[in-house]
């Protein structure tokens, strides 16, 4: 995942998988601050509200934790999680590109 | 008053014996910065017009916090229109100097900030003793968003704010922009014609077309409902059952459709099926819903 | 109306200034040109040319400023009323101010050329209401061009013209029946204006009924 928005998935999808990204590269880390929305907005040059909506997905999920007054932090366990949870996805790639190599292959 | 909703309801605009705009309906809430998207006389310039007791209407009402904003100064004063300026007017308005406009502009809106306009002038490096039917399409542009940005109006209406501007300088507007919305949170529309590399910029679009309002809601949810589907005529049809295509290319045995809809319902009917499924940009999604294309149910 | 008023003064100023330096440079090409036996005629000459002034000249730059800062200001989100009243201001402004060069236009051929102001009896009050006349005659017809499009551009020029007629009947009227046919013409009028009270009241309601007129007709303008 590079540093730049695209085209693709939902801004706010792709807000929160870039902070996925940095936790499981360990560029990230446990119990750290993450981006606050006005910081995400002007670097991707996004509206804070999308920006915002990204990390309270991540909130939800349980990634991030908020400390009153002061912002959104990585929850412990967050590297744990996607490390299992990217293993899942690539299990799931594996087969897809087999099942496609199977259909070219004959 | 301040932090009001500015309002239309069923706004009917005729030019003689031609309705422009049947029965246009919205609301503008405060703090949001919104996209107002609409192709070349859809209506756009229009309503912005009568959404500021600039132009007249011929039934319907607008209101800003709740009373009318027809010769309103109070509510007038908590808006600012800035307007596309022209190489040709009517009656030579275009033979005013910059710094005249200007000067207009900061004797008129009740919360100018002469300094930020002072700031904004010298990082276009714009030269205020031209008139304004000597500048090129850029720096009219320029002169638009300096307007809007200093006037520092709860409410703010940029139209065709980036007409004529560089990639650049685009860009240099949208971080502007941006900026100023995360000191003032005041509320923005912008009206524009560049849809895709603006389209992070909008919390809320409304799409305008052929005088009416076909969408009006969060960019981000509505950019989600549609997706372009491709692979063979029958897959694809099956794959969109339920959904409403908007849009249908054909290419020998394949088809890419823009589908409308769900994306769990495509997920679910897609199983299995040999398709790919991606999502669609702002911009094309505005493409396929205006473009005059066939739309019907799979 | 304040904001307008402050506005559309600014404009006047700059008007007034370069009326000021027209009739300054009348006056001086005159001293210069002139020999001393002529003195008489130069004298009639500057007055003509200031009276010609004073009557064309707020009727032009009423009709060529309104059409620009009109549209100009309610673009900006002044409401009508707001921008008729500062206009009247305005209006006043520019009337007071051209009647105030004239007037100075006067003593300065009296001055130079040693004569007495050939107007007997012009009073300035005389002279402002002819200015005002002149100016809302020329409020009303770029109002005319502005509320109705090309077509109001046409009305236009037929509401001036008629405007011009009923001047130049007025004065041949006056001129008739005073019986007073010496120097320039047009005096009739502004002598007529500071010596007969029913004629002053006359111009005030023509002034009053064209502002009311102005104020209908502000009513549905647009903005450009």
């Amino acid at each position: 995942m590079n540093g730049a928005l695209n085209e693709s998935t939902s801004l706010y999808l792709q807000i929160a998988a870039m902070i996925e990204d940095q936790i499981l590269r360990g560029l990230l880390l446990e119990e750290e601050q993450a981006p606050s929305t006005n910081e995400l907005a002007r670097l991707y040059r996004i509206n804070p509200a999308t920006a915002a909506k990204g990390l309270n997905l991540l909130t939800d999920e349980g990634i991030l934790y908020k400390k009153r007054g002061i912002g959104m932090f990585v929850a412990q366990g967050s590297r744990a999680h996607y490390r299992k949870a990217q293993k899942r996805l690539l299990r799931k790639l594996c087969k897809r590109h087999c099942g496609r190599g199977a259909q070219i292959g004959d | 008053m301040k932090n009001g909703v500015l309002r239309a309801e069923n706004v009917v605009k005729r030019y003689g014996k031609k309705e422009v705009l049947h029965g246009v309906s919205l609301s503008i809430r405060p703090g949001k910065i919104y996209g107002l998207l609409g192709r070349n006389g859809a209506g756009k310039t229009t309503l912005l017009g009568i959404l500021t007791a600039q132009n007249t209407f011929n039934s319907g009402s607008v209101t800003y916090g709740g009373e009318n904003i027809w010769e309103n100064q109070k509510a007038l004063d908590e808006i600012c229109f800035s307007r596309e300026l022209s190489p040709m007017l009517l009656f030579g308005q275009n033979s005013l100097k910059v710094k005249e406009y200007l000067r207009a502009a900061s004797l008129y809106h009740p919360h100018w900030d002469q300094d930020y306009a002072n700031r904004l002038v010298s990082l276009f490096e714009l030269d205020t003793k031209k008139p304004i039917y000597k500048l090129s399409k850029g720096m009219m542009s320029m002169v638009t968003i300096i307007i809007a940005l200093a006037s520092r109006a709860p409410v703010t209406i940029l139209d065709e704010p980036v007409a004529g501007l560089d990639v650049v300088a685009r860009e240099q507007f949208y971080r502007l922009l941006l900026a100023d919305y995360e000191e003032t949170r005041r509320t923005f529309i912008v009206s524009t014609h560049i849809i895709e590399e603006a389209a992070g910029v909008f919390e809320d679009i409304i799409l305008i077309d052929n005088g009416r309002i076909i969408e009006a809601g969060n960019c981000g949810e509505f950019t989600a409902q549609f997706h372009l589907v491709a692979g063979s005529e029958a897959d694809v049809a099956r794959a969109c059952a339920g959904l409403a295509i908007v849009h249908e290319e054909r290419l020998g045995r394949s088809c890419t459709v823009c589908a409308r809809g769900g994306g769990e319902r495509l997920r679910a009917n897609a199983a299995g099926l040999d398709i790919d499924i991606e999502p669609v940009s702002l911009q094309k999604a505005f493409v396929c819903l205006t473009g005059g294309q066939k739309e019907g149910k799979a | 109306m304040i904001r307008t008023a402050r506005y559309l003064s600014w404009i006047v100023w700059q008007y007034l200034f370069g009326i000021f330096g027209f009739g300054a440079l009348t006056i001086a090409l005159q001293a210069l040109v002139t020999p001393p036996a002529e003195a008489e005629f130069a004298a009639g000459c500057i007055v003509g040319i200031a009276f010609s002034m004073a009557l064309l000249f707020p009727t032009l730059l009423q009709l060529s400023m309104l059409p620009v800062y009109l549209p100009l200001c309610l673009s900006m989100g002044v409401t009508r009323r707001g921008f008729f009243w500062g206009a009247q201001i305005a209006k006043l402004h520019l009337a007071l101010g051209i009647a105030a060069i004239f007037e100075l236009m006067q003593i300065a051929a009296q001055l130079i050329f040693g004569l007495p102001a050939l107007f007997y009896g012009s009073s300035l009050a005389g002279v402002c209401m002819t200015v005002v006349l002149c100016t809302a005659v020329g409020e009303t017809a770029s109002f005319i061009g502005m509320r109705f499009g090309r077509r109001g551009i046409t009305a236009m020029f037929i509401f001036i013209g008629l405007a011009a007629g009923i001047l130049g009947a007025a004065i041949g009227f006056m001129s008739a029946h005073g019986g007073d046919t010496t120097g320039i013409q047009i005096d009739t009028l502004i002598e007529g204006l500071s010596n007969t009270p029913l004629l002053g009241a006359v111009v005030l309601a023509l002034v009053i009924v064209l502002a009311g007129v102005d104020a209908a007709l502000c009513r549905r303008i647009t903005a450009w």
